[in-house]
């Protein structure tokens, strides 16, 4: 029990869900992302993804102590560096003070902009701070430089960069009493937006260290800044000097308001920015591959104290063919009590019916319980129609989702690595979330090392790590409660449609909306879906707009196993903003008003992980 | 510190109807929406006791009305202002009923009467009778006691700007409702392992340690916080406080982010704690908009003595 204990508390080490967590051991285990080269350019880069995406990884990778870190800690490196990049993280506690009626939002905007100057600058003298104490050179700046730039920011000045950054806490204890005080209207000195700063970083790169060098501010979470804000910032990146560049994280639809200050004006990209969406790019390229040498690199140095550990994840993770599936979900004895009557069919249709799979057999049943013919007379239909495997192909997937329909135990399994990576979507933290609970769940079963885990536990970390986010939805928004019931109630409908898919288009699990016009709340409540990873959504096959309803979306696929539907990306259903907002406003009523528009009917029969949820799911107890 | 050494001083009356204000003294409070934030309002207008009763909470104001005055209103972001409100009832001892008052409100007026010495200045406070349970389409909802909330911002008057690297100490003070941690935590985004959440231990009743636990399940077992929780009564701020000097003795130098998300007595002595220092000690506050039945009943009253606490301490 004590190895046990042990091991555990190496993996939640290595496999922390988040990067903060991760600590100094963020850039031992940095796994460089293909699109990373398409970041290290001298032009404005919008990173785009949702939470655990490596946003914050990546950010912090091309920060100055990430390049340092990257390079071994030596300091002969740095000279040869092309960037050097100040990493910020937006602190919601920290940009929400500046709002309010006590003043007009022009004044606001201008107290930000003095704000953001104060700590740019503070980043960057941090450097060189930094700098100094790393190579034991000091840069140093001439009294005229640092005159003119004190009187820019507005602050005392002082001679060297410890002076300076004295001069500069006192500004923001000075700035702190003005805002908590603002309708007293004390005296306060505004600098002017990016000036400072472009003083800053201009002498800098006069000077002999930093020749040739492009400074880069990584500002992660820009999703926390208010529109207004936004557009301060955005015109600091429309207008930044050649010197000095701007790479953002935010999640997708966090960019609120892409104007500057100037309303007219936006930030267009290519021509002003990079746009970078990380799902696409991940997608683009082969994210198996990136996540198997993600995980690869925490399982070398476990392998450092537990030897047995494979050398890479992928051997952890076996997956199941579709007919091992099916028989592991009790296709045989369904299909060996599917008899012909071999009198009343053809021979060629007789050798057909005997060389078919279990499964195909069982498909063969629901044909004939469908069309409420014989089975005989399913055979010889099948048996002459050329287009039989192609049919029966359509539906196999789906066919797994039904064999177990209304009993306990597992009715679906996900396992196999390429299986855990499509469940992810190019997150690399529900990956990760993935790979470590199903190894806890294996250790836990006394397993060891030497084995892969099994699908059955695979299945259930799959179900559980669905659950947990779910149940996380509700925290990360303060629209999280609605977004949970639509999660639940949508969940359940593709549930529920999973199990059922005779005389149905198989696989259906993507929604597009129907109304040319969709309400602010339905609109709000999908970019809300979109933006905190309950839905997905991709361009339709048919127009690539930019409207809301021009997308098609899917729930995430991390929450499949937990509701039992399939998670793969396949056909689609159209549905009004009504009927979405049902399964918020009285989720049982919802999810049947949804079900009954494919003639089918609800399910009273939840599958165990969702037992939990009987009374939600009732009508009667609403 | 010993804590059995330290003076705690509240006074508990077990009924509303056993507590009555000094003569010629102040009560300040709000009759907000629930039944225990009532109580005021039958406590006998006799011996020369001025009541001054909040009218609206805004998010950057206040109006407020004493028995026979003018409404009048003032800003929360105002030095001057807040200091006006307490400038009319000058070495008067003053109650400052928090149980209805919203903590944007409370908060800062705590703060201005703080900084004029000439008061004595106690603060009441009403435990309910019971919350009321909910049906909660996932776990981590036992009470449904906020309908939603505004986001995390400063409160009125505690905007802080200075720089912090990852390394604070994030302490949120819990309560039943585990989304509220759970999004601080995805805002503040705090190192795992810097985690000490406060559980109120005994709570105003022997289940209420339970359903914290419960309640705030899911966030402890991800960030293995739960095996860092610390307690303190839920009923008293002075524990509290007592608490969290002993937790930053431990980890001196460390910036302290105290989240509160837990009982009004708890955040009455987070609030006493951080004024010692806001330079190092940070209030993370996510503005919940309460729910009209979220509570019901009138349980004990608690008369905390800020004015005589705040001398022991700075002795």
């Amino acid at each position: 029990m004590t190895e046990y204990n042990e091991i555990r508390t190496d993996l939640n080490r290595l496999f922390a869900h988040k990067a903060e967590w991760l600590k100094e051991r963020i850039f031992d285990l940095f796994t460089a992302p293909d699109y990373l080269s398409s970041l290290s350019v001298d032009v404005p880069c919008v990173l785009e993804g949702g939470r655990g995406t490596g946003k914050t990884t990546v950010l912090r990778g091309l920060s100055y102590t990430g390049l340092y870190a990257l390079s071994d800690g030596k300091p002969s490196t740095i000279r040869g560096w092309r960037h050097i990049g100040f990493y910020l993280r937006v602190d919601t506690n920290r940009v929400n003070a500046f709002s309010g009626p006590e003043v007009t939002e022009q004044k606001w905007q201008q107290l930000f902009a003095h704000y953001l100057n104060l700590v740019f600058c503070d980043l960057v003298l941090e450097f060189l701070e930094w700098y100094a104490t790393a190579t034991h050179e000091t840069v140093e700046l001439s009294r005229t430089v640092w005159e003119r730039f004190s009187q820019s920011l507005c602050i005392e000045v002082g001679g060297s960069v410890k002076e300076i950054r004295t001069s500069i806490s006192n500004a923001i204890v000075d700035f702190e009493v003005y805002v908590n005080n603002i309708e007293d209207e004390p005296h306060v000195r505004l600098s002017l937006q990016g000036a400072p700063v472009d003083l800053l970083i201009k002498a800098l790169s006069r000077e002999p260290e930093f020749k040739n060098k492009t400074f880069s501010f990584l500002i992660d979470e820009y999703e926390n800044l208010n529109p207004s804000q936004q557009q301060v910032t955005n015109t600091l990146i429309k207008h930044a000097s050649n010197e000095y560049t701007f790479k953002i994280g935010v999640r997708e639809l966090g960019w609120k308001c892409k104007t500057t200050l100037n309303v007219n004006e936006h930030l267009v990209s290519p021509a002003d920015y990079r746009l970078i969406n990380i799902t696409d790019e991940l997608n683009r390229g082969d994210f198996a591959k990136f996540a198997q040498t993600v995980c690869d690199v925490r399982l070398n140095v476990l392998r450092e104290t537990w030897p047995e550990i494979p050398l890479t994840i992928v051997d952890l993770f076996p997956g199941l063919s579709q007919q091992e599936e099916a028989l592991k979900l009790g296709v045989g004895p369904i299909a060996a009590k599917i008899s012909v009557d071999t009198a009343a069919l053809s021979q060629t249709s007789l050798t057909f019916f005997q060389t078919l799979e279990p499964l195909q057999k069982y498909f063969l049943k629901l044909t004939a319980d469908r069309d409420g013919t014989s089975i005989e007379k399913a055979v010889e239909a099948a048996a002459n129609d050329g287009a039989w495997a192609t049919n029966f192909d359509n539906y196999s997937h789906a066919l797994l989702f039904t064999l177990r329909r209304g009993k306990r135990g597992f009715r679906k399994f996900y396992c196999g690595w390429r299986v855990l990576c499509l469940l992810a979507n190019a997150n690399l933290r529900y990956l990760i979330e993935l790979v470590d609970n199903s190894i806890a769940a294996h250790l836990s079963d006394g397993r060891e090392f030497t084995h892969s885990v099994s699908v059955e536990n695979q299945t259930a970390a799959a179900q559980r790590v669905g659950k947990k986010n779910l149940a996380e939805l509700e925290g990360l928004t303060d629209d999280g409660a609605k977004l949970t019931k639509l999660l639940l109630g949508m969940g359940r409908v593709l549930g529920i449609m999973a199990e059922d898919v005779s005389g149905h288009a198989p696989e259906v699990n993507q929604f597009k909306m129907a109304d040319e016009t969709m309400s602010a709340e339905v609109e709000h409540l999908l970019q809300n879906g979109v933006m905190h990873l309950a839905l997905v959504r991709f361009t339709g096959t048919k127009v690539a707009g930019f409207a809301t309803k021009d997308y098609d979306y899917s729930l995430h696929p991390i929450f499949a196993p937990f509701f039992g539907f399939s998670h793969r990306k396949k056909r689609k259903m159209t549905i009004t903003g009504q009927e979405l907002l049902s399964l918020v406003n009285d989720t049982p009523r919802g999810v049947n008003r949804i079900l009954a528009k494919s003639h089918r009917k609800p399910s009273n029969t939840l599958p165990d992980q969702l037992t939990l949820f009987e009374k939600y799911f009732d009508e009667h107890s609403q | 510190m010993n804590i059995h050494n330290d003076p705690l001083l509240t006074r508990i009356y077990e009924q509303c109807v056993d507590f009555q204000p000094l003569p010629e003294s102040v009560y300040v409070g709000l009759q907000g929406i629930e039944e225990r934030s009532h109580h005021f309002q039958t406590l006998t207008r006799a011996n020369a006791v001025k009541f001054v009763t909040v009218i609206r909470e805004g998010e950057n104001d206040f109006d407020a009305r004493s028995d026979d005055g003018p409404l009048m209103t003032f800003g929360l972001r105002s030095r001057r202002r807040l200091q006006d409100f307490w400038k009319q009832y000058p070495g008067k001892t003053i109650y400052l009923d928090i149980t209805g008052l919203r903590h944007h409100i409370w908060i800062p007026l705590l703060r201005a009467a703080l900084a004029d010495a000439t008061q004595s200045l106690k603060v009441i406070y009403v435990e309910p009778d019971k919350y009321n349970a909910t049906l909660a389409p996932t776990g981590d909802r036992i009470y449904d006691l906020s309908e939603h909330t505004q986001g995390v911002a400063p409160i009125p008057g505690f905007a802080s700007f200075s720089r912090v690297g990852d390394e604070f100490l994030f302490l949120p003070l819990l309560g039943f409702e585990g989304t509220r941690v759970a999004r601080l935590l995805e805002k503040i985004q705090p190192i795992d392992d810097m985690i000490i959440p406060v559980v109120g231990l005994p709570g105003f009743r022997p289940e209420h340690p339970f359903y914290t636990y419960a309640g705030n399940r899911q966030a402890l077992e991800e960030t293995n916080a739960w095996q860092r929780v610390e307690f303190a009564d839920a009923n008293c701020p002075f524990s509290l406080y007592y608490l969290l000097e002993r937790i930053n003795a431990q980890h001196e130098q460390q910036y302290l982010k105290i989240a509160l998300i837990g009982t009004k007595p708890h955040a009455l002595g987070a609030v006493l704690f951080a004024l010692r220092d806001l330079s190092m000690r940070e209030l993370i506050y996510d503005h919940p908009i309460r729910r009209s039945m979220r509570t019901s009943g009138t349980g004990r009253l608690l008369e905390y003595d800020i004015s005589a606490f705040s001398t022991t301490t700075n002795a």
